[in-house]
């Protein structure tokens, strides 16, 4: 009798953990340091027309974010 | 009498030919901040990073030297030499105020230029097309020199990788009929003494003319690729920095 009650219950556990959702959990935001996120507002305030190139405007966004760690 | 003839003209025949030679020259340049943005929204540390920036553009200079058909523009002085890392990162920055780091070498009689990038030493080569300059009748003196006002309008990729419109305005000198200027901007029917170009204007403060058969302009040697490759690398930071 106990190993029959044992057994049951062992089947409804198991059987429980089957009807557990399993969801992917995606990440729509990347996120960024301070440094980072003061470093594109230091490009929007210099640059607010997009206006340099893509090479330089990177270097110059990498120079800031250096220099922003650099002092924190 | 004959001899006294044939001396007068040797003295003629070699005063026109030294005068001939005088087809060289060397220009300093200086650049100021254009740059109007508002700088009362920013916060202390972006101001420090403003005066930095400004603090390196005014020690940098840089150099147009130029024969009959070639012309070399490069800056005057390297990078910070000094080890402070702060201070090399305003020399990065401040260099935003010229719109890029490189020196240019156009060879006129042969149709071609290069940019040379300082920040790893590309060389891109281009074939290089009259400029469609649209030279108005507008003057000023700049120092002694009476010069007018040309415009130019630049098609390139800005960093939101859409093509973008730029308008350079030059001055120049027709008195100095020397068809070169900073960067690759030449063509006109005088040399430049002063250009605006986005963040920066550059600015003439030393100029040499003369026959100095010591300027020789050679093309930096190396791996070279084409504006196109160089452009398809340009799309490339743009999606980095998205």
């Amino acid at each position: 009798m106990k190993k029959l009650v044992f057994t049951a219950l062992a089947v409804v556990a198991f059987s429980a953990t089957s009807f557990a959702e399993t969801r992917e959990v995606k990440v729509d935001k990347i996120l960024f340091t301070d440094c980072e996120n003061w470093a594109m507002d230091q490009m929007a305030l210099y640059d607010p027309g997009d206006q340099l190139p893509p090479e330089e405007a990177h270097d110059n966004y990498r120079s800031l974010v250096e220099e922003c760690d650099r002092n924190t | 009498m004959i001899s006294k003839i044939a001396f007068f003209c040797l003295y003629i025949f070699s005063f026109y030919s030294g005068y001939s030679q005088k087809l060289s020259g060397t220009v300093v340049y200086k650049v100021v901040s254009a740059s109007v943005y508002d700088d009362r929204e920013n916060d202390e540390r972006g101001k420090k990073m403003v005066e930095g920036r400004l603090a390196s553009l005014a020690k940098q200079t840089f150099l147009l030297e130029f024969t009959a058909s070639k012309s070399k523009f490069v800056r005057n002085n390297s990078l910070s030499i000094n080890d402070d890392k702060g201070e090399q990162l305003y020399d990065k920055m401040a260099t935003s105020y010229y719109s890029s780091s490189y020196d240019y070498y156009l060879d006129s009689s042969a149709g071609i230029g290069m940019f040379k990038y300082s920040r790893d030493g590309t060389l891109v080569t281009q074939q290089v097309k009259e400029k469609e300059w649209d030279i108005s009748t507008e003057s000023k003196k700049i120092g002694d020199y009476l010069c007018y006002k040309a415009v130019y309008i630049k098609k390139y990729m800005g960093r939101d990788g859409n093509m973008k419109t730029l308008p350079i305005t030059a001055w120049f000198v027709p008195s100095l009929p020397y068809r070169y200027g900073p960067k690759q901007y030449y063509g006109l029917p005088g040399l430049i003494l002063e250009l605006h170009e986005l963040f920066g204007v550059f600015l003439a403060t030393d100029i040499k003319i003369g026959d100095d058969k010591n300027i020789t302009i050679e093309f930096p040697k190396g791996k070279t690729i084409s504006e196109e490759e160089y452009n398809a690398r340009q799309a490339a930071f743009v999606i980095k920095s998205k």
